[in-house]
Parts: structure tokens; sequence; C-alpha cells
């Protein structure tokens, strides 16, 4: 059966019940403005049945549906990187290498409990641990690494009054252990939910919980004495 | 110590979510933090460098690309379990209530918030009667519901109590003539001696109760009274065509009615508009009561109803052996019981109702 939907798309493959068509549909509720998302959690129902429609058509190798999937995560997944990592061309690079990777994996994602924000991020993480682990990691030690406000830095004047510096905040981070770091780059940087950190660190919703607990306590210990809140 | 620490990551989790200022001091400087963090991580990806990737991938897809089989089953994404469990109770709940509320209703009145509930299960008991004489004792039987609900009303002080017994004595007399031809069946054809014994043991229950309520109703219900009375009689000639050979039943039946009728209609030409009085046992008592001596029965038929006329403020009280209902108590439930015990007679039947149960076994033929 050859199933015309709304978007004059025809499907000449012949399929019972086209179930792309569903998806497609679903994917064009409340197409973004253009805007990239700064949170990795779709937070309404509305736009996570939208990710849900476009992870399924990606799913089956469209190419376009991919591409917004993409756009609504790719400041999310920079965003872990770059804090991970300290630099701004490593981050780029390893971004490109996530997405990639997403490209070619997304034929066999499956849902399973997981959110396509928080495998993003996983795959994210294993690049990251990779290139800590790897010997280029231990020579590049750099002042490339070091990480500097970017012009393509969104800082209005109260931002830049009242928030760290990139290098203060990547040193401030970088001091604590390797999944408390991971955590609270993915919670409060990232703006991932509980849930999707979890996920993406395979741990249970309470221990992501304690994990940030443990993080900011360590944070508010070795934060500057000029920025540590007062009482 | 684990749970202190267990509280405390959930005292944070809360105070992150909520926004809102926690009171703990330590809850508040890890909250500041987190804001801190939160506020200071503005780096985006550089615009250039995020469509040229965005072309990248878009180039890369067709080579790249594996299309995985169309996952149907995630058309509907799955409810979390916690959620199925939430639907799961609301929905016992909703049965729970469902099921309360028919129990309940089994007492409930005309003008009663729960009436409807009432008349929606005799519905569905008519409809789940196999036969027409299944279906005709059933629907005599919800005659004498309607009885009851207007001598359970003539005992109530509400302001609109009478013109809620017409409507229940209204409904009766439809219910009478209903359910006596569906048991009585084809008026030229052979009927069951048995099921004439029904109907004419119902017309003179009927009758008797008829006459001790008509002496508490006020005259605007005598009306109805009468056309009440008037299905009786109209049930009593059903009853002789149908049935020549039960003569002594339809001759019984005959004659109570034939003095029922008189009683009331001479009730309404004698008293054509006395003040209704609030107390329902007290109105015009000498008066409704005059006809019983008046109008002697014959062959002493009425044996049942002449000593009642004068005493009609004790309807509930069945007396001489007579099968007089008893009266439900229009009062609240006082015990277990009381709710209990309405709901199992709607699902398992008891002497007032054939019950759903035994109902729909009687459907699927397995009764």
């Amino acid at each position: 059966m050859t199933v015309a939907h709304s978007g004059g798309f025809a499907v000449s493959t012949a399929a019972p019940f086209d179930v792309r068509a569903v998806w497609i549909a679903l994917s064009e509720i409340g197409a973004p403005s253009g805007e990239s998302r700064r949170a990795a959690a779709p937070p309404d129902p509305e736009e996570s049945e939208r990710v849900h429609a476009l992870v399924e058509l990606a799913r089956t190798g469209d190419a376009e549906a991919f591409g917004q999937l993409y756009d609504i995560y790719v400041s999310s997944v920079y965003r872990f990187i770059y804090y991970r990592v300290g630099s701004r061309p490593l981050a780029e690079d390893l971004t490109s290498d996530t997405f990639m990777r997403a490209l070619g994996a997304v034929g066999r994602f499956t849902w399973q409990g997981k959110d396509f924000g928080a495998w993003l991020t996983t795959i994210a993480r294993n690049l990251v641990t990779d290139h800590h682990k790897s010997a280029r990691s231990r020579l590049e030690v750099t002042s490339d690494t070091v990480p500097d406000r970017g012009l393509t830095t969104a800082s209005s004047e109260t931002e830049a009054l009242s928030g760290l510096d990139d290098r203060v905040l990547y040193e401030a981070i970088q001091a604590l252990a390797p999944e408390q770091r991971d955590c609270v780059v993915m919670r409060f940087m990232s703006g991932m939910s509980i849930a999707q950190t979890a996920a993406a660190l395979s741990r249970s919703e309470g221990a992501v919980k304690q994990l940030q607990l443990r993080a900011l306590r360590n944070l508010a210990a070795h934060l500057p004495e000029e920025l540590r809140p007062g009482p | 110590m684990f749970a202190r620490r267990h509280r405390a990551a959930q005292a944070f989790e809360n105070a992150w979510a909520s926004r809102r200022r926690p009171d703990d001091a330590r809850v508040r400087e890890l909250v500041t933090v987190a804001d801190l963090l939160a506020r200071s991580a503005t780096a985006e990806p550089d615009p250039k460098f995020q469509q040229e990737l965005r072309t990248r991938l878009l180039t890369a897809a067709p080579s790249t690309m594996v299309a995985g089989a169309p996952d149907r089953t995630a058309l509907i994404p799955a409810a979390p379990p916690r959620r199925r469990g939430r639907v799961a109770a609301v929905l016992a709940a909703a049965a729970i209530a469902i099921v309360g509320s028919v129990g309940a209703s089994a007492n409930a009145v005309p003008g009663d918030i729960l009436y409807p509930v009432k008349l929606g299960t005799e519905s569905v008991e008519r409809t789940l009667a196999r036969s027409d004489e299944a279906r005709g004792r059933v629907v005599l039987e919800q005659a004498t519901t309607r009885l009851t609900e207007a001598e359970v009303l003539s005992t109530q002080d509400a302001s609109n109590a009478r013109t809620r017994i017409s409507s229940a004595l209204d409904a009766f007399s439809e219910n009478a003539l209903d359910g006596s031809a569906l048991l009585l069946g084809n008026p030229n054809g052979s009927v069951d001696q048995q099921n004439a014994q029904e109907v004419a043991d119902f017309a003179d229950d009927a009758a008797a109760r008829l006459s001790a309520l008509l002496e508490r109703l006020a005259p605007d219900d005598r009306v109805s009274a009468e056309r009440a009375v008037q299905a009786l009689a109209s049930l009593g000639v059903d009853l002789q065509t149908a049935c020549p050979q039960c003569a002594r039943d339809t001759q019984r039946v005959a004659q109570t009615v034939d003095q029922l009728l008189a009683d009331v209609q001479r009730t309404l030409v004698e008293d054509p508009a006395p003040p209704a009085t609030e107390d329902p046992a007290a109105p015009s008592g000498p008066d409704t009561s005059a006809p019983s001596p008046d109008a002697e029965p014959p062959e002493g038929q009425l044996d049942q109803k002449a000593p009642q006329a004068p005493a009609p403020t004790t309807p509930a009280e069945p007396d001489k052996g007579k099968p007089v209902i008893a009266l439900p108590e229009p009062s609240m439930p006082t015990s277990v019981g009381d709710v209990v015990s309405p709901v199992i007679g709607i699902v398992l039947g008891d002497d007032r109702q054939v019950g759903l149960v035994p109902s729909l076994l009687g459907v699927l033929g397995l009764r």
C-alpha cells in the first residue's frame, strides 16, 4: 500500500502500515524556531513526543530528522565536553566525533528506558574518557587546554559579574573525583535531569543525588575564598 | 549514617528542583554553589562550527546511517511502571465507587442523588432477564419497589416529598401493567397458572399496601394513587381474560381493587383539597378511614385491609401474614453490614432482587 502523508511525501516502498508517516507527523509538532536549546532534557511532553518521533525517523535512516536532533542536543553535548576537557578546539573535535558516532549508531538505538540526550552524553563521556586516557592528552598539556571565555560565550553583563571564569570553573571541576566531575557537569552545566544523568552514568537516581551532593560539598570547599557563598 | 546521607541528598535535590530558598544553611550553601555553576556555564558552540558540523553530518548520513527496523511498539511510549500502578489504583477505586454507589442506591427514593443509579441498575436487571416471563417478574418486583419508595416518602417531612410520591406511584402503575402483561403473555394463548397466581398475589399485596398508603397521602398524590389503583383494576381484568380457570384469584383481586378504587374516588370527592399538613401521619384520618366501614367487603375478601384502614400510621408492619415488604429505613447506614448487604444483594441477589450474578448466569443459560 502506498501512503501519502501530509508533507506531500509519498512512500513507494510497499508496507502495510507506514510507521514513518506517523513519526513525520509527530515530528512536525512544535518545530523549533531555530534557537538551540540549552537544556538536554526536553521538559514538556509535547517536546518529548517530538524528540521521540524524530528519533524513530532517524532510526529508519532519515538524515533530516537526525539533523533536527542535532540542533536540539548540540549545545548540551558541547557544553559537557567543553567543561570536561577545557579546550574549545578539542571540545569541537569531540563534539564532531560524538555526533558522527551517533549518526552511525542511531539505527541500533533502543529506548529501553534511556533518553536520547543521555545516550548522546554517554557517547561523549566515553570519548572524553578515551581522550584523557590516550597518550595524546598526556602530551598535549599546553596553554591550549586552559579554557578561556571565547567570543561565542553568551555572557550578559550580569553573568560576567556574578559568574565564574571558565578557567576557575574548569580547575574547580578538575579537582573532583572523575565520577563526581561527570555528574556535576551533566547536572548543573549541561542541564540534564537526574534521570538523564543516571542513565548516562549507568547509576541509580539515588546514587546520582548522592554524587551531586558530595561533588557540591567538595566544590564549595575548593572554590576561591572570594567566590565562596556566604552562610 | 546512610539514612542521614540519603536525607541530605534528597533535601538538596528538593531545594534545587523547587528553586525555593531552603531553610537549612548547609543546603542553602550547596544550592548557591550549584546555582553559581549553572550561571557560569554559558559556553555555546561556535555558530560557524555548529553549522559546519551539521552540514558534514547530513553529507555523511547516506553512507553512515544504518537504518534499523522501525519500532512499532515505540509508537505509544510506554507509561512508566509507577504511573501504570497509579492507573490501576484509580481504576480499582472507580470500580469500588461504582459497586459502592450501586449498593448504596438500593434504598434511594425519587429525588435522591443515587436514585438514577438505582434506576440504571434496574434497567440492567430488566435487560439481563432471559425470557419475557423472567422480565415480567423483574418488572413486577420493580413495581413493588416503587410502592416501597412511595411509602418511605410518605413518612418523610421533606417539602418536596409529595411530588416525589406521585412520580413513584406513576412509575408503579406503569411497571405493574408492563410486568403483568409480560407474565401473562399472549391473552389468546394458554397462560401458565403459576404466572397468573403470581400476578394475582402481586395485585393483592399492592392493593393492601396502597390502601394503607392512601390514608397518608395528600390530595394531590391521591390522583396518582387513583391511577395506581386503576392500573391494578385493569390488571385484574387482564387476569380474568388471560386465566379464566383461576377464578378464585381473579375474583379476589377484582373485589379488592374495586373496593380500593371506590375508597380512593370517595376521598377525592369528599376531600377535594384539604391543606396539606406537614405531618404525614396526621392528614385527615377520619375522612379517609370513613369509607371503610361504609363499604363492607363482600365475602370477607378484604379482611386484610378493612382493619388496616383505621390504623394507617403503622404501615410498615406486616399484618396478619400479608407479605408486606418491610420498609427500608430512610436513615444513614449505621453499621458495615448496612452498607455491605445491599452490595451483596445487588451482586448475588436477595429477597428483593434477582442480583446481577444470577441474572448474568440466566442470560448465559447457566442457571
